[in-house]
């Protein structure tokens, strides 16, 4: 194994760790080296963070080990953060986030908003728990190409069905995409919610999103 | 309860930090995460040992650093490690080290931005790097106050978790000084 490869399956350890002060001081040796900070996130984090998923899926995770993950996640991209959106195009538009009514989980949708971000798009974070006229609201406000809806428990479809119909009445669906995402959902839900796309995990957030943008 | 400068909200009190509630507790120990002490013992015999022994096969942490981990069978969710000594340190007290003292806490309150978390729990730890409590309120006060370590909103709320009515005394009087 290559010295680079090396050192980002080191990374991705001590992110599925949740070694905090470990994950910075192995993203400062991978920028030193150097290596780009996309290729940082895509080998050194997502591998960990799909492990983590598959974990918490399985029940074989609890949600306080999840959390330390993303922390250590969230001290990585304290020092990536500011890089990856140096190194994007600006410019590709809004979107608006959040988790739907009902449901307050925010650690994938926190993930998917940043890796948004550092795609070059303006992220507007709605947060939890949002009601579907906020989504309408803050779409017409910032003129959303993307409303990208997160959810964890299954009682989320719902409130995603109804956001979605909440877009349909206001004759937005032609202007804006809807994008799903979260444990709540799978691709076969999606389609039955008619989505525009659906997101497994914050790794295809922004090729999902671009591919959205493209289109138009 | 005290309001500091920059928002940050301090409450202090005398009680065992192992029975304490608070989203996460800090406890010092040393860089292998392995320190046998009254109040390191008084924390793994409530967590559990597989909490601990899981922090420890994570170490080592340079000295100053701080590790998050969950917080087993206390009442607190996480537990937070801030490495203060070296390995294999037999007593205390340590070196008095305004810098350590002042990066354990900062690192501490990282460590709770990273969470997400609303409280946190903290001992006088300034006594275990050899600061009289006077100095050690001071340090850590100072260190809490500044903006830069409530710029991410979180904690809202530090509580300082004391081992006796003279510990309390002193910071309370420090507190003071520091708070609107």
């Amino acid at each position: 194994m290559n010295a680079d490869l090396e050192i980002l399956a080191a990374l991705a350890a001590s992110v599925e760790q949740g070694n905090a002060p470990k994950t910075k001081a192995l993203v400062q040796q991978s920028l030193a080296k150097p290596i780009g900070p996309w290729e940082i996130v895509n080998q050194g984090i997502m591998p960990a963070l799909r492990i983590i998923g598959e974990q918490l899926k399985d029940g074989t995770i609890s949600l306080p080990e999840v959390m330390i993950s993303v922390g250590a996640v969230k001290a990585a991209l304290s020092i990536l953060g500011p890089l990856l959106v140096q190194k994007s195009a600006s410019g590709r538009g809004v979107v608006v986030i959040g988790t739907v009514a009902g449901d307050v989980h925010s650690l994938g949708k926190d993930l998917v908003a940043m890796m948004l971000e550092g795609s070059g798009f303006k992220v507007i974070d709605l947060g939890v728990d949002v009601d579907s006229s906020r989504f309408v609201e803050a779409a017409i406000t910032h003129k959303a190409r993307i409303v990208a809806l997160s959810g964890l428990l299954t009682t989320s479809r719902m409130s995603m069905r109804e956001t979605i119909q909440a877009f349909d009445s206001a004759g937005l669906r032609g202007k804006t995409s809807i994008l799903v995402g979260g444990g709540a959902v799978d691709r076969q839900t999606a389609a039955a919610l008619a989505a525009d796309a659906y997101g497994e995990d914050a790794s295809v957030a922004s090729d999902i999103a671009l591919g959205l943008v493209k289109q138009e | 309860m005290f309001k500091l400068k920059n928002g940050l909200y301090l409450d202090m009190s005398v009680q065992p930090i192992a029975d304490f509630y608070a989203d996460a507790i800090v406890i010092p120990t040393t860089t292998d995460l392995d320190w046998e002490s009254d109040l390191a013992a008084a924390v793994r015999k409530k967590a559990g040992r597989s909490t601990f022994e899981r922090a420890r096969a994570r170490g080592p942490i340079e000295r100053g650093e701080a590790l998050a981990s969950t917080g087993g069978g206390l009442l607190s969710t996480f537990l937070i490690y801030v490495a203060v000594l070296p390995p294999y340190h037999p007593s205390l007290p340590g070196k008095k080290e305004k810098g350590l003292l002042e990066r354990v806490i900062v690192n501490s309150v990282l460590r709770c931005s990273e969470l997400g978390i609303e409280n946190l729990g903290m001992p006088n730890l300034g006594k275990y790097l050899g600061f009289s409590d006077r100095q050690s309120a001071r340090i850590m006060l100072t260190t809490l106050c500044q903006d830069s370590v409530n710029e991410a909103g979180s904690p809202r709320e530090v509580h300082l978790v004391l081992e006796n009515d003279e510990e309390l005394k002193v910071f309370g009087e420090v507190a003071c000084a520091c708070s609107v």
